[in-house]
């Protein structure tokens, strides 16, 4: 139980690593972590190997490729497998969300 | 090599199964009426609130007629940018933040690389500046520009909440909310260019949602 639970969380601190090393908060981080490690098998194998490589695999998903969301919505390439994943599991709700043109707060000054 | 590549494909169809499943669950409880609220959904308003709501509307058709979009694709750019200005400040008055700042602009400074196509607006909160991207403004596109004129209340949002969390709003509000919005903003709020889900689920991305939709969701 222990070794399994240990190997899991171990998986999620590496992702945390890479993300926060991408300019991710801590929080960002722990949460896109999550949901990584639920992502469909494809789309993981995709981030996987650019974080690798560099190399942005050919997926798509409901029209939407990596680099056109990374060049085009400003996402970063971790956001754009997300997001991908998530239009798979709710694409009424994701497609909405892209549309919808988002906003940032900024607590600092700018 | 192989034993590998059958733990990849035993991990993968556990994956699978456990995305199917979760998927089974939520449909299945939304049939029998127990969908559980997700993070972020809780939309109150004081009675306070709801007064200024309804003066927002009129202020709003007042400013846009009856079609936001419309009534700002039928005017220059110049002219719109003004407009939007003028009613930003009106709806900083209202909300009791007439010390806040609007600035339109196209800054690669304020919205760098693809924010200038992707980043409607951006809520200084410490400083108490609303910035809206110009870029949008310029379309001469009636969806794109009551985006715009709901991006002024979306952020008009984001800095009552600043400054309730803070204690600086007169207008009260209801406790829970602030908790919540306190909760978002000072443990870690997550940036739609980190992940959108996160971002779009957040309390005070979908107060702010909700409260720009109250007052312009039928101009």
């Amino acid at each position: 139980m222990t070794g399994h639970g240990g190997k899991g969380q171990k998986v999620k601190e590496d992702w945390i690593g890479k993300l926060t090393a991408l300019g991710y908060s801590v929080r960002e981080a722990d949460q896109a972590a999550e949901k990584i490690e639920k992502m469909a098998p494809q789309l993981r194998r995709g981030l996987e190997q650019w974080f690798q490589t560099g190399q942005l695999a050919d997926i798509s998903a409901g029209g939407f490729t990596a680099a056109e969301l990374t060049e085009q919505r400003g996402m970063t390439v971790p956001a754009a497998f997300l997001f991908m994943d998530w239009y798979l599991r709710e694409p009424e709700e994701a497609g909405q969300a892209l549309a919808s043109m988002p906003d940032q707060v900024i607590a600092g000054h700018v | 090599m192989l034993v590998i590549t059958f733990a990849q494909a035993a991990a993968e169809v556990k994956t699978e199964l456990r995305r199917r499943f979760a998927w089974i669950y939520e449909k299945l409880n939304r049939f029998l009426g127990m969908e559980q609220k997700k993070a972020g959904t809780a939309f109150s308003l004081s009675e306070a609130e709801g007064a200024l709501i309804g003066q927002s509307r009129a202020e709003a058709e007042a400013f846009f007629g009856s079609s936001a979009g419309e009534a700002l694709a039928g005017m220059t750019p110049e002219r719109r940018m003004a407009l939007i200005e003028d009613f930003s400040y009106r709806m900083l008055d209202l909300w009791g933040l007439p010390d806040c700042d609007v600035i339109i602009t196209d800054s690669g400074e304020i919205f760098p690389g693809a924010e200038a196509a992707s980043c409607i607006g951006k809520c200084g909160l410490e400083e108490g500046v609303i910035y809206l991207n110009s870029c949008f403004l310029q379309e001469n596109h009636e969806g794109i520009l009551k985006k715009c004129a709901m991006a002024v209340l979306h952020e008009v949002r984001h800095m009552m909440q600043w400054r309730a969390i803070r204690g600086q709003l007169e207008i009260p509000v209801p406790a829970e909310a602030v908790e919540s919005w306190q909760r978002n903003l000072e443990d870690g709020y997550i940036r739609a260019s980190a992940d959108l889900e996160g971002y779009y689920r957040q309390p005070v991305e979908y107060d702010a949602r909700n409260f720009a939709c109250l007052i312009l969701g039928e101009l």
